[in-house]
């Protein structure tokens, strides 16, 4: 019994089904082409849109901002901050020892203020800006 | 890789469809439909090569029974139009000299139930375990192998009254 199916399996598989018609196949292969310009298409689209141009320069503008204001912490060179006596003092604590420097003339700090100063959350949000 | 599934699986699945639609035109249509529906939904999920072949099958058995579900009435009142002038071309291909044995299979697998050759076409020329058949079929695999097995004994019976060995 078996052999007679496989035999007869044999018969079957010598058969082969007629081709799928060309243009059926072209519009198969011509539609996934299509579909695969178009998702690139789409992403090319996208960086061009008002709304993703705006977003990038909204970004840009507040990368320069942030970059500006970090630059302008820095001490201007031949600053009080330079002398060596300040450095040596403060090693620690450059940034706070310069706002020190810059205040006191303006305005006289206590002793309690500068204390204030140095107290480890002002230290720590100076240290953070810088 | 879809254009190799397309290219190994193309002409089985125009097989398919035309043994589930009896209608060439209406089977091409299907099968541009069925995969570039499945190229849609998975060319980006990495689904396997191996999985392919068994969903294509089912996305075309799926769109032919939508569309006959869609126009059911339309669909029996064409196709018993269609049936009584229209001769459709050959199912195979095969050399000249096995054309006679070829329109005697041909015709012999055309006078199986409908389940049966579905069962048939997927094994034969689908390569489809009967696994892969029944989740195409929504059959349990025993359904599937038993009306493969009948689908052989009623082929053997036929081709034996018509005199092939």
């Amino acid at each position: 019994m078996s052999a007679e199916f496989d035999s007869l399996e044999h018969q079957l598989n010598s058969l082969r089904p007629a081709h799928l018609p060309a243009a059926t196949r072209g519009n198969i292969l011509h539609e996934m082409e299509r579909g695969r310009a178009g998702h690139r298409a789409s992403s090319w689209q996208f960086i061009h849109r008002a709304g993703f141009q705006v977003a990038l320069a909204g970004a840009l503008s507040l990368t320069l901002m942030v970059g500006w204001q970090f630059v302008s912490w820095s001490p201007p060179p031949g600053s009080v901050f330079d002398k060596p006596s300040m450095v040596s003092e403060n090693t620690l604590l450059p940034s706070l020892a310069f706002l020190e420097a810059q205040l006191t003339p303006v305005a006289p700090t206590s002793t309690s203020t500068a204390g204030g100063l140095r107290s480890p959350t002002i230290l720590t949000n100076l240290q953070l800006r810088r | 890789m879809w254009h190799r599934m397309l290219r190994q699986c193309g002409d089985g699945l125009f097989l398919y469809a035309r043994q589930l639609c009896r209608n060439d035109a209406d089977a091409a249509d299907i099968v541009q439909e069925a995969f570039l529906r499945i190229w849609r939904k998975h060319a980006n999920n990495g689904v396997t090569e191996t999985d392919l072949p068994a969903m294509c099958y089912a996305a075309v058995r799926y769109t032919v029974l939508d569309r006959q579900r869609q126009a059911a009435r339309r669909w029996r009142r064409e196709a018993a139009a269609g049936e009584a002038w229209y001769e459709p071309p050959p199912m195979f291909v095969c050399p000249l000299e096995q054309a006679e044995e070829r329109a005697r299979l041909e015709a012999a697998i055309c006078k199986l139930p409908v389940e049966q050759r579905e069962v048939l076409t997927l094994k034969i020329w689908g390569e489809l375990t009967f696994q892969q058949i029944a989740t195409v079929t929504d059959d349990s695999p025993n359904t599937v192998a038993s009306r493969y097995r009948l689908a052989l004994a009623a082929l053997r019976e036929q081709l034996g009254k018509a005199g092939i060995p």
